[in-house]
């Protein structure tokens, strides 16, 4: 396993202080929050600074920690723990189950940022973690839906790796996979709530839930806004200036809409209900783009050209009339 | 395993049901002295007048466990936590819509 550096990770050097490290801290955790940011790998590096954070914060961690950087362990390199390393700590801390868990035990870092490294647990064990025994962990996980599924609810397999104490004691990880039903209706990161199916409570304590939220994968043609859909509907110029009645893709089928003559570019119209469903059910908007052919031979090149010769159109007067 | 078995129903959290203040209690692992002062200062708003009235919808559970992530991990006082939860909620909102601008105009 890879030596971690944890100062580099919190960006202080290695003789800083308690304070330093505590700001140093608390600026990275506001910019990584998986709360805050909008940044994809902003999860993983939280976990990782909130690591680096249990370690330089606590004084006999620390100091550990530094012990074996004075024994020559730098950042990077395939780490091995000394021989003896650890076997005067007699089990300690939260034993290492906890520390996997999602769930809503307390200590440090977001519920759903999994446990630390396996660099960590060597050193250290479990996280120290504590969860008080009444319940199992709550257990959150992802999960992706097309936009037809959202629309009309269905039902998905879903895999889980969880951590699971054996008999003699030790820790492994078991998957489980299970078909879940999921409700019509769902939005972009909807939580959807599956009761007792988290970890197993310790003894006979009930287990804890399992939440799932909601992601829904780009659709080709529509775009969600919460409960809307909007769509971009191409026409013809003709459809625009005389008015047309066309077929509307929605997620419900095709329906026929009315393009008023007049019509233009970027005119924003609305197919209400049509959205997902709910109390009250979202909305369609289908913006208009029209769409000039391009002309294929001569009869309309020429047709083009008497346009061009009839309109006394300048598209652009708008703009010179400003400048 | 479970190859067999019916599928298992999800519950919609944002609507399927309200939950008092012992079960948000109990869900979230927070005494009920932080709830009562998270409604104080409006970090959670229950429907009900009184106390023992209180029921909470299950969007407001999500705020409350976002609150208590908030608070725990960049250590935020109470006061701050309705004003980061509501700009975040709206920066949120804000990035769906700035998504389906851009991929418009860049169409």
């Amino acid at each position: 396993m890879e030596f971690k550096d944890y100062y580099k990770i919190m960006g202080v050097e290695p003789g800083a202080s308690a304070e330093d490290i505590k700001r140093a801290y608390r600026k990275l955790a506001r910019k990584y929050h998986p709360d805050v940011s909008d940044d994809p790998n902003a999860e993983d590096r939280f976990k990782e600074v909130g690591e680096a954070y249990e370690v330089l914060k606590d004084p006999a961690k620390r100091e550990e920690y530094d012990q074996l950087r004075k024994g020559g362990w730098r950042g990077g390199q395939d780490f091995r723990p000394p021989p003896g390393w650890g076997s005067g700590r007699g089990g300690g801390g939260g034993g290492g189950f906890e520390s996997w868990s999602f769930g809503d035990g307390g200590g440090f870092g977001a519920e759903d940022a999994g446990g630390f490294s396996d660099f960590f647990e060597t050193l250290f064990g479990g996280g120290g973690r504590r969860r008080r025994a009444h319940k199992g962990a709550d257990v959150r996980a992802r999960v992706e839906i097309d936009l037809e599924t959202a629309y009309a609810g269905g039902t998905r397999r879903i895999s889980l790796e969880r951590p699971e104490r054996a008999p003699d004691g030790s820790v492994r990880r078991k998957a489980r996979s299970m078909d879940v039903k999921i409700p019509p209706g769902m939005t972009e990161g909807r939580q959807i709530r599956l009761a007792g199916k988290g970890d197993p409570g310790p003894g006979n304590a009930p287990a804890g839930d399992l939440y799932l939220e909601i992601h829904i994968t780009p659709h080709r043609l529509f775009e969600l806004d919460g409960k809307d859909v909007h769509l971009t509907l191409p026409i013809a110029p003709w459809e625009a200036a005389l008015g047309a009645k066309v077929a509307v893709p929605t997620l419900a089928g095709k329906v026929e809409m009315n393009i008023a003559a007049g019509a233009t570019s970027g005119q924003r119209l609305r197919l209400k209900g049509r959205g997902l469903p709910g109390k009250p059910p979202g909305d369609q908007y289908a913006l208009l783009k029209i769409v000039a052919p391009t002309p294929a031979n001569e009869e309309q090149r020429k047709f083009y050209e008497q346009q061009r010769d009839t309109f006394d159109f300048d598209p652009r007067a708008d703009m010179e009339a400003k400048t | 395993m479970s190859e067999q078995r019916p599928p298992i129903e999800a519950i919609d959290v944002e609507e399927a049901e309200v939950l008092t203040l012992h079960q948000v209690c109990s869900i979230l692992e927070l005494r009920s002295e932080v709830v009562c002062e998270w409604v104080a200062e409006g970090v959670v708003q229950p429907s009900g007048e009184r106390l023992g009235e209180w029921r909470f919808a299950p969007g407001q559970i999500e705020r409350a466990r976002r609150a208590r992530r908030l608070q725990r991990d960049l250590a935020l006082n109470t006061e701050s936590l309705p004003l980061v939860l509501d700009l975040l909620r709206e920066i949120e909102q804000l990035r769906t819509r700035l998504r389906l601008f851009e991929k418009r105009f860049l169409e």
